[in-house]
């Protein structure tokens, strides 16, 4: 056996107790000072074999392997000490906890003292990176927590170390220091797994590839160099058609949301001198998350009063989210978690959804299964019945319920963040297609999303949001990644 | 499918509790020297012996657990069905006496019961005072307001134990039911808790309830008054319990004793009664008919098998315990899981 070779997945299958195959029989080597890509789409179970490796999901069947011996984790402690890290797409720390307390926490739990103390200078110097260890994580930027959750990573002896999507929530400058630090810590002989769905940053630092789809390997040991990246792609995702050629919309009319000289204060300060969405229209809003999103559509949605200024909505001012769904306004947020009640039933969910602002008093059985029958089949929503609860639909129906509703109220005005979060490539097209037609049929669309390439493809004109400001309205034509992203960068 | 299998699922989980329950209340009635099954069947079966009282029981429990029910869906622990009971008994015993009118007792009680919990509703609702808290204190000072009247003004001057009776003509009659006759109290309860769950269930503003209790996000998110539905919940409960006390004195008992002890604990035992009955209205009826047998049930075992009443007490300790806890599990479960 290869002595490079520091972990091996041999045969992985997870099966989850409402019998969702997650994984089926994967398997991946991870070796010393290589960085390993695990590339696929939402859903296909990349992290899903990462936290297996990670010690906190158990496999169903299936051996690990670390360094020619087999291992059983029962916790994530156990793959802490055992040499392994994980750092998550969202930063798992202590929100009101400084960075100093989150690190201590974590050293401990990996059975460590000074030691990793000293070896985080050690570490600072391998990365590169300089974090402000007296802050308290949640006044921090999610980069920010980033570097400092891979300085701990490194700190505490982590000889293996997973990266689960990490540029997710970074400026292109931001990028360009963790590929550096991510050559640094192979130098150092560290094994690295790097999660993601996006083909130029697998070509850019992976040594090696492995490609998982509906948790299967459909491709290993390919090298990113030598395959071109339409033959990657079509492995990631499968043969699909095209997206069509997008018609333009033509805006007409007076806005259906106009903001004007806007300051309104949350948990970040936001200054909107003019924005404006038209008939027809669909306004993207890009930025990295956590710069004054958020904020603007709860003032948008009539959920936050601004200070000064004025949000107009369809010729009137919102003083509720009431106001605003009962003027022609809908709304999708971003975290259907957070919308959906997960253990009320699809049909409740369904009335909620539809009836919260104004709606029929009396909400019969026999009602509400023909609203299920309605608007389920309609927007393609798969569920055993309008009983089960929302929590037994997979994400995707999920989100096709919750969109379903909103344009089954025939809104004028949508609002809608990340409207395709973590969803596979049919529905992602089905739920713009969605979005597009509304569009196209004469309503105006604020798509507020942290996809790039979602808002490349929807909108007419882009908006991008800095330290709740918007540095800049472009339009499509002008828009290229690099010009937003350097907007969105604040440059 | 899933419903049915969710149906028996059930059945098998309060046939299992209400098994292992009786069990452990036979190894008490051997420890006592009395006949295991014998012991079981008088208390699970109490009826037989004093059918009135697990009527009466029935009744009142079920709208005191209503009381906690409601609240609870809209995310609140509304320990105050005590406190209005007292109000609600105390009022429609003054007012009857006064008035000699049954109508304006119920109604009077009613709303007194309305006003004490509205109160703890209110604070919540516009100072954020933590309703355990309040409904708890309360619960005292209702306690102290009905002794005090019950001893200062009210007190019978022939038996001084009790305060005067409400006259006949504010008394609420028995009702003639296929040839039987049945206390009204039992029938206006069903259809009161048979109304709330159709509130409940089959209602826009019964399902804005629950959602503000299940996910208070979201229903900000959808524009629902959250403060005003939490508030209304609490007024509604305080309704129900201060009913439940009118309902006690026109309906069953006609009176206060000096020391409070007839009408003490319907609120609390209201908690257990919501609780063994998975919060569903249906369930209540259910879990307020066992709860009811096993609490005259208790009364009855006493002089038939020298069985200390703290003994048969224990028995209804121990499945209350095991029948509440899937539903206590689950709450604090959504408490700490924010729902998901």
């Amino acid at each position: 056996m290869d002595n490079s070779v520091v972990a091996e997945l041999r045969d992985i299958v997870k099966i989850y107790p409402d019998g969702v195959k997650a994984l089926d029989g994967v398997s991946l080597t991870l070796e010393k000072g290589r960085v390993h890509a695990v590339l696929g789409e939402n859903g296909a179970g990349k992290t899903t074999l990462m936290r297996i490796l990670y010690g906190e999901i158990r496999p169903t069947r299936g051996e690990i392997m670390l360094d020619g011996r087999p291992v059983r984790f029962r916790s994530t402690v156990d793959a802490i000490r055992s040499g392994i890290a994980m750092v998550y797409q969202h930063p798992r720390m202590v929100p009101t906890l400084t960075v100093r307390e989150n690190m201590e926490i974590y050293f401990e739990s990996a059975g460590l003292g000074e030691e990793a103390w000293r070896r985080l200078e050690w570490a600072t110097r391998v990365t590169g990176f300089e974090v402000p260890l007296g802050e308290r994580a949640e006044d921090l930027p999610l980069g920010v927590l980033q570097r400092a959750e891979i300085l701990r990573s490194l700190a505490a002896n982590a000889r293996i170390l997973i990266l689960d999507e990490p540029t997710t929530n970074l400026t292109p400058a931001e990028v360009g220091g963790l590929f550096e630090a991510i050559r640094r810590m192979k130098r150092e002989g560290l094994a690295l797994a790097y999660i993601t769905h996006r083909l130029p940053e697998v070509r850019e630092i992976a040594d090696t590839v492995t490609v998982l789809r509906r948790g299967k390997v459909v491709a290993s040991g390919v090298d990113p160099r030598r395959v071109p990246g339409e033959e990657l792609a079509r492995l990631m995702v499968g043969e699909l058609p095209r997206p069509a050629p997008k018609k333009r919309h033509k805006p007409h009319g007076s806005p259906v949301l106009l903001l004007e000289n806007v300051e309104a204060q949350a948990r970040i300060r936001l200054t909107i001198s003019r924005l404006e969405v038209m008939p027809g229209e669909v306004l993207g809003v890009a930025g990295v998350e956590g710069n004054g999103q958020d904020e603007l559509v709860s003032l948008v949605i009539g959920l936050l009063k601004p200070t000064r200024g004025r949000v107009e909505v369809l010729g009137g001012i919102p003083s509720s989210p009431k106001d605003f769904l009962r003027m022609g306004g809908a709304f999708i947020p971003g975290d259907r978690g957070r919308a959906l009640i997960q253990h009320f039933s699809v049909s409740d969910n369904l009335a909620f959804l539809l009836y919260a602002h104004q709606g029929p008093l009396i909400l019969t059985p026999k009602s509400l299964e023909d609203l299920f029958r309605r608007v389920a089949e309609e927007y393609r929503v798969v569920a055993e019945g309008p009983w089960v609860p929302v929590s037994s639909l997979s994400g995707g129906n999920q989100q096709k319920l919750l969109v379903g509703t909103q344009l089954h109220l025939g809104p004028r005005l949508l609002v809608a963040v990340n409207p395709t979060r973590g969803l596979d490539v049919a529905t992602t097209r089905y739920v713009r297609s969605l979005i597009d037609g509304l569009a196209a049929g004469g309503a105006g669309v604020l798509l507020v999303s942290s996809d790039l390439d979602e808002v490349l493809e929807l909108s007419d004109r882009i908006a991008v949001i800095y330290k709740g400001r918007i540095t800049g309205v472009v339009s499509r034509e002008e828009a290229t990644p690099e010009r937003l992203g350097a907007l969105m960068g604040g440059a | 499918m899933r419903l049915i299998a969710k149906i028996l699922r059930e059945a098998a989980l309060v046939g299992t509790a209400l098994l292992v329950g009786l069990a452990m209340g036979g190894l008490v009635a051997v420890f006592f020297d009395a006949p295991p099954l014998g012991f079981l069947v008088d208390m699970v079966l109490s009826a037989r012996h004093l059918p009135d009282i697990v009527v009466e029981y029935t009744a009142l429990l079920a709208l005191t657990a209503a009381a906690f029910a409601i609240p609870l869906h809209a995310g609140l622990f509304n320990i105050g069905a005590e406190g209005s009971f007292y109000a609600g008994a105390l009022v429609a015993l003054m007012v009857g006496v006064e008035t000699g009118s049954l109508l304006l007792a119920l109604l009077l009680g009613t709303l007194a019961g309305i006003i004490v919990t509205g109160v703890a509703g209110a604070l919540r609702a516009w100072l954020g005072v933590n309703e355990v808290l309040s409904t708890i204190m309360i619960n005292w000072v209702m306690y102290w307001v009905m002794l005090y009247l019950v001893v200062d003004t009210l007190a019978d001057p022939i038996f001084t134990q009790r305060t005067v009776k409400v006259p006949r003509e504010a008394r609420l009659p028995w009702i003639s039911v296929a040839g039987v006759d049945v206390p009204s109290t039992i029938i206006i309860s069903t259809m009161i808790i048979i109304g709330v769950w159709i509130f409940l269930r089959m209602t826009r503003y019964g399902l804005l309830l629950r959602v503000v209790g299940a996910n208070e996000e979201a229903a900000r998110m959808r524009g629902v008054n959250v403060r005003l539905y939490r508030l209304v919940s609490m007024l509604i409960a305080g309704g129900l319990a201060g009913l439940a006390g009118s309902l006690h004195i026109v309906g069953f008992s006609y009176s206060i004793d000096v020391l409070g002890g007839t009408v003490r604990n319907y609120g609390f035992n209201g908690i257990g009664v919501a609780l063994m009955g998975r919060n569903d209205p249906l369930g209540i009826l259910a879990a307020s008919l066992l709860f009811s047998s096993l609490l005259a049930g208790s009364q009855v075992v006493e002089p038939i098998y020298k069985v200390p009443k703290e003994a048969a007490d224990l028995v209804i300790g121990i499945v209350i315990i095991l029948l509440a806890a899937p539903t206590i599990f689950s709450i604090i479960r959504s408490r700490l899981g924010g729902g998901r």
